[in-house]
Parts: C-alpha cells; structure tokens; sequence
C-alpha cells in the first residue's frame, strides 16, 4: 500500500508540472535548468517506485507518468523559446517556424472596446486555427494564445475638423490609426507603456502614454466624472518644424481634446497579440495520462480481485466439504 | 499481464507515429508581406466611401485591370505622381483599366476638393481608417498596387512611379487575356 501511494504521489507531482506548460504557456522557467532538473527528479521518483511495482497495474500507471515527463522534458529543453507576436489590427505576419501566417483581423473603435478581436493562423493544407482573446490552441507541440494587450485607435482632426493621415514611421504598421503600446517606460514612479504617431500634414509628432483605470486613480489624473474607472491616455504634441512641445493633456476613451491646434480622440480596448510557447505535444500528453489514469484505477481494483480469488478458493475448498457432509 | 504491455508498447509506437506526422517540422510561409512582395495573393478588399458618401469598395472592380493607388494630400510624391495616373487611366479605361485613387485618413472633402482641382477623372475613394494602408502593408505613401482581372494582385510598388513605369507594368496585364 505504501508502495503503492508513494507512486501516485509521484505521478501526481510529475503530471501536475508539466500540465503546468499548459496552464501558463510561455512562462520562461519552462525553459529553465530548473524545471528540467525538478522533471528529472520526479522521472527518478517514478522509475524508482516502478522498480517496487513490479509487473502490476501500478507498473502501467507510473510508465504512462514517465511518457508524460518525456514529453514535458522535450518541449521545454528542445522546445523553441516563446515568440509574443504584436501587430496593427488588418495586418499579415508570416511565421516562418511553423510555415504559417497570421491574420490579424480589421478592428473597430467598437471591437478594441469590446476587446472582441481574433487572430487567424493559416496554413496551406490546413484549417484555419481562429485565436480569440484568452483563448488556447494546439498546434503540433506548440501552443497558440491570444494574449488581451492595451491598444488605442486614434483619430485627429486639424483644422475646420478636417481628418488627418496617422503615420507610424516606427511602428508595426506605417499606415495605421492603431497604437500598441509595446514600449514600457518608468513614469511618476510606475512603468506605463508608452508610443507615438506623427501627422505628417500639419508636421506633428504625438507621444502618448497609456494609462489603466488603477493608474488613474494611483496618480489622481482629473477627468471627468463621466469617465471614472476608465482607461486614459496622455498626449505630448510636438511641431517637428518649430522643433517645440506644443502642450500634453489627458483625456479618457473616447474624449476629445485639443492640444496645440489639434483635435485628438482615442478609443481604448484591447487587442490580442499571438503568443507562440512551446508545450508538450498533446497526442503523447493524453496517452500518458490515459495510462497513468488507467493504471492508477486498475492498481486500486487489484487487491479487490486477489481478495475475491482468494475468497472463492476459501469458498470452494469449505463449500465441496459442506457438499460432502451433504452427500 | 505481458499483453498488456504489448499493447501499451503497440499503442506509444501509434500514437508517436501520428503526432510527428501532424506536428510535422517547419514549413515555409505561404503568405508573404509588404508592398513588393504581395504577388500573387488575393487582393485584399474593404467597404468605404466616394466623396459624395457612397459605399464603394475595390472588390466593386472585378473583371477590371485595377490600379490601386494609395495617397494622400499632404504627400508631396503622391502629388507629383497624380498627372501620370490621370493620363494612363486616360490611355487605357476602354481596355477596362482603372485607376482607384485610396486617400489614407483625410476627409472627404479635402481629398475630394484637391482632385477636382488637378483634374483627376478617375475614382477616388475615402479610407478614413486607413485600412488599405495596412492591409497592403503600405511603408510610406505613395504606395501602388496592380490587380488583375481576377482580383489578384501582381505587383506592390512602393514609392512614385513615372508614367513610363506604369505602362511597363500595367501593358502585359492588360494583354493578357
């Protein structure tokens, strides 16, 4: 019995840390020497308790974890290291690794509020994979996450209200109205993430920083009642020609200000970015578990049925007596 | 007991077989990016407006040479580039040849006011949103795209093209039948 439990401990221990690739796909430790030395002592752990089992269900159980540790070791020692894939909504990205592409789709100022918008991954000869925000996807030995990124569509206006062209000369897009925010930066002693766009017909460049709704309320940023427990995003107007800051505001989603002659709105949401981990391969995962699963249930019926044999052979040997002494 | 094992044995052999085979190693990309690199793929298509707010859209041009021209008016190149396109979509409309002029993020009326006055005859559409830029993986402006009769696209040219260059790319579209 002990024997018996000390084996299920270590198949629990093993299965529950390389499960956990799939829990928190792209976590770096996965990749770490650690990791794969805390799988190799519960490898170690298993093939000792298999050594006790001997040829039983147990055996089969602790194999099926040993198949679950070798898939979890592969992927995070041979596993290539996480990939965070940002791009402007409408945009396509190859990715060479997995001969795909990646299809992020158009956005409103509706969708990114709603933060409702899916990344498409095709491939020739394949379905499409559709990843929603949150969501988890196979993908051979890997696994495909869209992961909810602060994102503002903005939209300025010069004037009589005429609309102007965004351009990002250094964003992922040149031709888009979506900033991503990928640039972390210490502000007022907490890091925020920062971006910026240009408007090449009135010679501007926009800084912009984003900040949450725990932001806003941390730094005590006035907005209006209207706007309490929204996002906000500061704007830093620059004229490249005069080569001097025109004026910084803030302004919450979906307001308008004007700083500097320009009249600028953004709309806050999120946007997904793909996040590409790898994980262990989920055909070789179920098998191991399965077994494990099944070994563990059979291990525990097994004394029930050397107990019946044993019980029907005390039965038979007193029964053919009783059927003597009938006789 | 020894079954048992056969069968684990048998069923670890299948089940390996089967997930390198679909988890495969890696591929190539079948989809390439950027202006002069989007040969060959499906000319992308979105819903937006003519200046006088009339929904119109790239995909309205099938079964038409189209020549997709992104511009803008504070674009000094997309300017100097204009009577070129004005005289090729001249040269060549009765072939079924078209010219759609694709303001990236003005208002209607400015984009609209600035062709009146240089002239332009083709048609010009409104992308307040910007979304053809993107789509067409625009890194600056001017940026041309070529599609064909079925929706194709040929050719991504980034930057100003002469009228010569433009007939050079455009004539073997149109020949082709």
């Amino acid at each position: 019995m002990r024997t018996q439990l000390t084996g299920i401990l270590a198949e629990i221990l093993a299965c529950a840390l390389v499960l956990a690739q799939i829990a928190f796909p792209g976590n770096a430790l996965f990749h770490a020497w650690q990791y794969a030395l805390a799988l190799a002592v519960a490898a170690w752990l298993l093939i000792a308790a298999a050594s006790r089992a001997g040829r039983s269900l147990l055996a089969l159980s602790l194999f099926g974890a040993l198949i679950v540790v070798a898939d979890g070791l592969a992927s995070g020692l041979l596993g290539p290291d996480t990939q965070r894939i940002a791009r402007a909504p409408g945009t396509i990205t190859p990715i060479p690794d997995i001969g795909a592409a990646a299809f992020f789709a158009s956005a409103t100022p509706e969708s990114i509020a709603g933060g409702r918008s899916i990344i498409t991954l095709r491939r020739r000869n394949h379905l499409d994979v559709l990843v929603r925000p949150g969501s988890r996807k196979f993908l051979g030995a890997l696994l495909l996450t869209g992961e909810p990124m602060p994102v503002a569509y903005v939209e300025a206006f010069g004037e009589g209200g005429n609309h102007l062209t965004i351009t990002q000369p250094t964003g992922s897009a040149f031709l888009s109205p979506f900033l991503l925010f990928r640039t972390p930066q210490e502000i007022a002693g907490g890091t925020h993430f920062v971006d910026g766009f240009a408007l090449p017909a009135i010679n501007r460049t926009v800084k912009t920083v984003y900040f949450t709704p725990a932001d806003v309320t941390r730094l005590h940023l006035q907005l209006p009642p209207s706007a309490e427990g929204q996002a906000a995003i500061l704007y830093d107007v620059f004229d490249v020609k005069a080569n001097r800051s025109l004026g910084i505001g803030v302004a919450a989603s979906g307001v308008e200000t004007e700083i500097g002659g320009v009249r600028l709105r953004a709309t806050l949401g999120t946007y997904p970015q793909l996040v590409i981990a790898s994980a262990p391969q989920p055909y070789v995962l179920i098998l191991g578990l399965s077994l494990s699963v099944v070994g563990i249930a059979g291990s525990f019926l097994q004394p029930n049925h050397r107990a019946v044999r044993e019980s029907k052979r005390h039965e038979e040997e007193h029964g053919d007596g009783e059927h003597r002494v009938g006789a | 007991m020894r079954t048992i094992w056969i069968l684990a044995g048998v069923t670890i052999v299948a089940v390996l077989a089967v997930a390198f085979y679909l988890g495969g190693g890696p591929r190539r990309p079948d989809v390439a990016v950027g202006p002069s690199s989007l040969a060959g793929a499906p000319a992308a298509s979105f819903q937006i407006v003519r200046p006088d707010g009339k929904a119109d859209s790239l995909a309205q041009y099938r079964g038409n040479v189209v020549l997709v021209n992104l511009w803008a008016t504070w674009c000094p190149p997309c300017r100097e580039e204009m009577p070129a396109l004005e005289r090729l979509y001249r040269v060549h409309a009765a072939q079924g040849f078209i010219v759609l002029g694709i303001d990236q993020g003005e208002s209607a009326n400015v984009a609209a006011a600035y062709a009146h006055g240089r002239g332009v005859t083709f048609p010009i559409l409104i992308d307040d949103q910007q979304q053809y830029g993107r789509a067409y993986a625009a890194q600056g402006l001017p940026t041309s795209v070529l599609v064909d009769r079925t929706g194709h696209i040929v050719k991504g040219v980034d930057g100003e093209m002469s009228f010569a260059e433009m007939q050079k790319l455009v004539a073997p579209v149109l020949r082709a039948r």
